[in-house]
């Protein structure tokens, strides 16, 4: 009975969608909903989108792709949304092609009737954008805002590659439908993005599968949220296998065995072993054989001193890692790979890691395309160390921040093959002393030196950029300098030396730190470097907030007492915890002979903060704030 | 608002070409230790020879040196070539050498990455350009970049700009014109007696040029680097002949000629417009309801192909698709005026943040942008931007204001400034009545009223939805955190062009309490004046494109149980680059605050550079004065 009841929800929702939406069937009612959004809100909204997928498997293989949507534009930046821009993909077996594009807008005329206005072909281009992609381009007559607008299209593509199916937009969609004609004998598995909570209806039928979902909020980007695209609602699809009466094959497959698939090919496996082309200048290199950090080092930098990546992704070689070598550039793969080469060479144990950046998402299935780059992995004694030589700044053992994407996969010439955690382990650590001292005209001058570790270096690192020193020095000056803060004999360390950490020094004089208002000086206690506005500015987050990596700095300030003053107030010390241990805020301040010691340390091991836990942790941060912004109080004597 | 270059964008990309008789790498002069000084490239040996065929047909060919010291500097590399459908590459090529002078690579033209060239904002264009694509795996490097491209369109001729940039050092740049058509070429030459440019016939040559760096406030490149420009007489523009012998010459040329048989609309549009406005009594209603007309039906599209580049769709085209540039735009609403009797004229002119002239003493192909002028309605003159779907009537602060433009008038070209927006105009008024707690909470209702340059973005607020202005909110006020905000009312007086706003917010825990002394910065909803950065050994004079006046009321009112300790002294600024006032007084129910800042709009030596940050740096430590009360427990 229950199964019964399900059948027929389904035959109601196919035919309740399948049939009232149909191009140019637009009744006055359908400008009504214009009522149930806000134009500030949202810049238009989809009323109904449907894309039906299908195959021609006779002689030549085609993939027809139909589009059909229908868009209501609620405010003037909504205008855009009339202008439709397909790009369209070069394939081996030819260039993808819109065929039969039909499009419109409507506008309900003062006496209720719409009236329609078709697009003519002059409105539409195809620019040969370069030597893969070409965009169709279209734009609709006589569009305002209130306007609803519509396009049905068919997408021919000679290949059987398909797109996820997509069922969020940066606009609200009232209904969404995506059908999928399984070709025969073929078997797909459907893996619907776990970064997403909204998770379409799917009903399948044999060859057929359906998606709907009613209703869909719109996805926004949100400060600090890098690619926000990975948290959309998406279904992908493998293709699982097929099954005909003479021939039957299985296409899952399971880690280990791409694990040793991947390694008999020739743009990947068989980069690992050719050696000759680099033997003597590597040994000239080397001044030892041992097998330890140092040396892990040299082998690193040395590739990254005759390689060049040039800007292309992927985890398959582009030309090869000897060619990359004689020509000084490759893509990820000739980079990496030739690493791993090099250190195997050399005798450490070292193994590809298959990544996906940020950008492409998190593979969802055991299976190569969910991949798009290849680092390298080093097991030294018990530390699991990754290296990337495509980026200068990089030190052993980081990687860029599009790349430390949750999991990557190590493969293994054995055919085996395990996920590795991509996320930083280590805290990046800033540790600074100020000793500083107060003029009589209520200026503190004095004395820093920084240091500063990993992810925390490499900031400082891109922000000295690639010139001569005294512009990296200007650049790291301009990066932390405040307001009235002045800064004289400043001295700069280990900015090349990438396997160390970030030394500054310099003098300071400050003019802001210090009120001097009837008989008392009010001090902030951490001088320039106090937290005075909470950067967490939102409300709620409807996405996680990425900081990046865990985070220690630590701040002692040593602040002689003027002559003639002595100490009214000091700020009590005083701990902050977040989420119980997961992050912490301690304030210590302490009079030592005619010296306060101000000690601040901020511990912080979580680096995503889920939405749920974000009000708590805004908190966390304004407490910081409130904290900081308390003052020593001295009196006049 | 997508106000986007025309056609003319094509023309900065146009600069700089090269080259002739072809000189090897151990010709190249050696570079100087402190030549590489703020250098990011050094260009060795520039060539560009331009070669006038006739009125509609020019050779430019170009032979590049240019040696990229690190990452940065490859940027100025500059190796490609844009074409067309009246423009032919007849060869391109570049080849690397390293370090020692070594060939590294040779990339032939069938390597170069040929793609569209369509500029940002702009739907389609037919423009194209071949680009070296190549990743350097050490620095320095010596790019030979040579290229050969005949075209037919004669409208731009490149320039002479031997400092193409900044952070770029250049050896010897080498300019050679030869006219073998006998048309006339004007050109205009700026700034050669400063870098010694030896100039013989139609060669100019410029050597050891040091690199100069972007700075602040700077009144930009071309105000201090060398340039000639030139122009033909009789030209040709993607095949539609043209001449240019002045302003007046070259204006009349597009009135009478280019501008033809573009003008015409549907019969019934021009029934409504004139039954809508046949009760109203005066011009200025009329053009008023015009524009606006225009902007509630049409929207901004840019599509530039061939001579649509240049010229405006016609007005019927627009009508019927409801879209256009700021050509067909400009046009379309020309043409509706005039079925009104009311005046109004195409003006060429730089779209932009900075104020670009169009150059009055060299008549050339300019201009990136039109809007329309109309010389008199009703006693006064007013420029319309109708690319924009909110601007009231007459305005256009911010991206066309205060500069020349090219009016195109029956009689020729005539050069026009646009509007000034005095900085007494450009005021943000902000009153407020705060009342302080006791539990150092705060209340406040705000008023906010903006006209002038700063209408045009306040007004951009009334499309944000209420989280939107939340966060505005949030950001803007940087002293205080956690804000509570209500009743946020935004009110658009498009007529007063006047931008309204009020609110109430609340928040908790306001300045720090230490025992009973309460510190507050009271200067809550303005300030946040950055401090310009240092300069040292500054190069460029430096200058305000507009002025302004900020100006801040806060009535404080204390809760009992809180008394003062000190407020403010009286603190006044007085300088050429502006006035700063903030004082307080003491009231019956607490105290008021006052300040206000008046920002001159100008051009200073770079002398004064020091005194100019002195000046910002004063504000910005005196927004930051604190006042002291007490609560009593």
């Amino acid at each position: 009975m229950k199964n019964l009841l399900l059948i027929l929800t389904f035959a109601f929702n196919l035919l309740a969608h399948g049939q009232d939406a149909k191009f140019g069937k637009i009744t006055a009612s359908d400008f009504g909903e214009a009522q149930n959004y806000s134009e500030l809100e949202h810049d238009a909204v989809v009323l109904h989108r449907e894309k039906n997928v299908s195959f021609v498997t006779s002689s030549n293989r085609f993939q027809y792709i139909k589009v059909f949507e229908r868009i209501l534009i609620l405010s003037d930046e909504g205008l855009d949304y009339a202008t439709k821009q397909i790009p369209l993909y070069r394939f081996k077996d030819g260039v993808e092609k819109v065929i039969n594009m039909k499009a419109a807008s409507y506008y309900l005329k003062e006496n209720g009737t719409v009236h329609q206005e078709k697009v003519r072909k002059s409105e539409s281009f195809l620019n040969e954008y370069d030597e893969t992609w070409n965009v169709f381009t279209m734009t609709l007559p006589l569009v305002q805002k209130g306007s609803i607008i519509e396009f049905e299209y068919t997408i021919e593509r000679r290949s059987m590659y398909i797109d996820n199916l997509v069922f969020q937009d940066d606009i609200p969609i009232k209904y969404i439908q995506c059908n999928v004609d399984i070709p025969e004998y073929s078997l797909y598995t459907f893996h619907s993005n776990p970064l997403s909570s909204l998770v379409p209806v799917k009903q399948q039928i044999p060859g057929k599968v359906t998606y709907t979902a009613r209703d869909v909020p719109a996805l926004k980007a949100e400060p600090r949220v890098k690619n926000y695209d990975r948290f959309r609602s998406y279904v992908q699809m493998e293709l699982a296998g097929v099954n005909t009466p003479m021939y039957s094959k299985t296409f899952t497959t399971t880690w280990d065995e791409i694990s040793s698939e991947i390694f008999k090919r020739s743009n990947f496996g068989k980069q690992l072993t050719g050696r000759s082309f680099y033997k003597t200048d590597l040994n000239e290199h080397l001044e030892t054989n041992s097998l330890d950090k140092e040396n892990l080092s040299n082998i690193y930098h040395f590739v990254k001193s005759k390689v060049q990546w040039n800007g292309e992704y992927g985890w398959k070689t582009q030309n090869g890692v000897r060619d990359a070598y004689k020509n000084g550039s490759g893509n990820v793969a000739d980079v990496n790979l030739l690493l791993v080469n090099m250190l195997n060479y050399a005798g450490f144990e070292a193994y590809p890691v298959l990544i996906a950046t940020k950008s492409r998402g998190i593979p969802l299935y055991p299976t190569l395309n969910g991949f798009n780059y290849v680092a390298a992995a080093v097991q030294l004694d018990e530390e699991l160390i990754l290296l990337d030589a495509t980026i200068d700044k990089l030190a052993v053992g980081q990687l860029p921040d599009k790349v430390r994407n949750w999991q990557g996969r190590l493969v293994k010439n054995d055919g085996t093959s395990l996920f590795i955690n991509l996320y930083p382990t280590i805290h990046s650590n800033e540790t600074q002393i100020i000793n500083a001292s107060i003029t009589p005209d209520g200026k503190a001058i004095g004395d820093v030196s920084k240091r500063v570790t990993e992810y925390m270096a490499l900031k400082y690192r891109n922000v000295a950029g690639d010139q001569d020193i005294e512009d990296q020095s200007k650049n790291i000056q301009e990066f932390i300098g405040e307001d009235g803060l002045g800064i004289k004999e400043f001295r700069l360390e280990n900015i090349e030396n990438l396997e160390e950490p970030v030394i500054l020094r310099y003098d300071f004089i400050y003019n802001q730190t210090i009120e001097k208002i009837d008989d008392y000086l009010f001090v902030s206690p951490l001088l320039f470097t106090s937290n005075s506005t909470n950067p967490f500015k939102l409300k709620e987050r409807e996405l996680p907030l990425e900081l990046g990596y865990p985070i220690i700095t630590h701040t002692i300030v040593n602040i002689d007492i003027p002559d003639g003053y002595k100490i009214k107030y000091l700020p009590s010390n005083e701990k902050h915890v977040y989420l119980n241990n997961k992050g912490s805020y301690q304030l210590l301040i302490k009079e030592i002979g005619n010296r306060i010691q101000i000690s601040a340390k901020f511990i912080m091991n979580d680096f995503i903060i889920m939405q749920d836990k974000y009000s708590t942790f805004k908190e966390f941060y304004e407490s910081i704030v409130q904290k900081d912004k308390e003052k020593i109080v001295l009196e006049r004597i | 608002m997508k106000k986007y270059p025309t056609k003319t964008w094509l023309m900065w990309m146009l600069i700089p070409y090269l080259s002739i008789a072809q000189i090897s790498y151990t010709d190249l002069e050696p570079i100087e230790d402190d030549f590489t000084k703020k250098a990011d490239a050094v260009i060795r040996s520039n060539k560009t020879v331009l070669t006038i065929k006739d009125y509609d047909e020019v050779q430019i060919e170009q032979d590049r040196w240019i040696t990229v010291l690190n990452k940065e500097g490859w940027y100025h590399v500059d190796a490609y070539t844009t074409y067309d459908n009246h423009s032919k590459i007849k060869d391109v090529k570049a080849v690397i050498y390293d370090e020692n002078g070594e060939e590294i690579e040779t990339i032939k033209e069938s390597k170069f990455k040929d793609e569209a060239a369509v500029p940002g904002g702009t739907l389609y264009s037919d423009n194209r350009v071949k680009v070296l694509e190549y990743t350097p795996r050490n620095f320095p490097v010596t790019v030979h970049f040579t290229s050969h491209k005949e075209q037919n369109n004669t409208a731009f001729l490149p320039s002479f700009k031997p400092l193409e940039n900044y952070n770029l050092a250049v050896q010897s740049s080498e300019f050679v014109l030869i006219n073998e058509s006998g048309e006339k070429i004007h050109s205009k030459a700026s700034h050669l007696e400063d870098f010694s440019i030896k100039k013989s016939g139609m060669t100019y040559i410029a050597k050891n040029i040091k690199a100069v760096e972007r700075e602040p406030f700077s009144s930009g490149l071309s105000s201090y680097a060398p340039s000639v420009k030139f122009a033909l007489a009789h030209f040709s523009m993607a095949g539609v002949e043209g001449f240019n012998e002045n302003w007046e010459g070259f204006g009349k040329w597009m009135y009478d000629d280019l501008y033809q048989g573009i003008f015409e609309i549907p019969e019934a549009v021009i029934e409504e417009i004139k039954s809508q406005t046949a009760t109203m009594s005066s011009d200025l209603e009329k053009a008023k309801y015009v524009y606006n007309y225009m902007q509630n039906r049409s929207r901004y599209i840019s599509v530039q192909v061939g001579i649509g580049g240049w010229k405006p769709i016609e007005a019927n085209e627009v009508n019927e698709k409801a879209y256009g540039d700021c050509k067909g735009l400009s046009n379309y609403t020309k043409a509706i005026l005039e079925q009104l009797d009311i005046t109004a004229y195409h003006a060429i002119i730089y779209g932009d943040r900075n104020l670009i002239d169009i150059d009055k003493e060299f008549s050339s192909t300019q201009g990136n942008h039109m809007i329309l002028y109309l010389p008199e309605v009703d006693g006064q003159e007013y420029w319309l931007e109708c690319t924009s779907k909110t601007n009231p009537f007459g305005y256009i602060a911010g991206w066309t204001d205060d500069r020349d433009a090219l009016v195109i008038t029956e009689n020729g070209g005539v050069i026009k400034h646009t509007t000034v927006y005095n900085y007494h105009e450009n005021k943000q008024i902000v009153e407020a009545n705060i009342v302080l707690k006791k539990d150092r909470s705060i209340s406040a209702d705000v008023q906010i009223q903006t006209t002038g340059y700063q209408y045009s973005f306040r007004s951009l607020m009334q499309e944000y939805s209420q989280e939107e202005l939340v966060k505005s909110y949030s950001n803007m006020i940087n002293g205080l955190n956690n804000l509570t905000f209500s009743g946020i009312n935004h009110q658009n007086d498009k007529k007063n062009i006047r931008y309204n706003e009020s609110l109430h917010l609340e928040t908790e825990k306001v300045g720090a309490q230490m025992d009973e002394l309460w510190l507050v910065q009271p200067v809550f909803f303005n300030g946040g004046y950055s401090i310009p950065s240092e300069v040292k050994d500054r190069i460029f004079d430096f200058e305000i494109d507009r002025g302004y006046v900020d100006e801040d009321v806060y009535r404080f009112t204390l809760e009992e149980g809180i008394s003062i300790k000190a407020l403010l002294d009286k603190q006044l600024l007085e300088t050429d680059f502006g006035t700063y006032e903030l004082y307080t007084e003491e009231t019956n129910s607490g105290f008021t605050l006052t300040r206000k800042v008046t920002i001159n709009k100008g051009h200073w030596s770079k002398n004064r550079y020091d005194d100019f940050r002195k000046f910002r740096e004063d504000i910005n430590k005196l927004d930051k004065t604190k006042i002291l009360l007490t609560i009593n427990r």
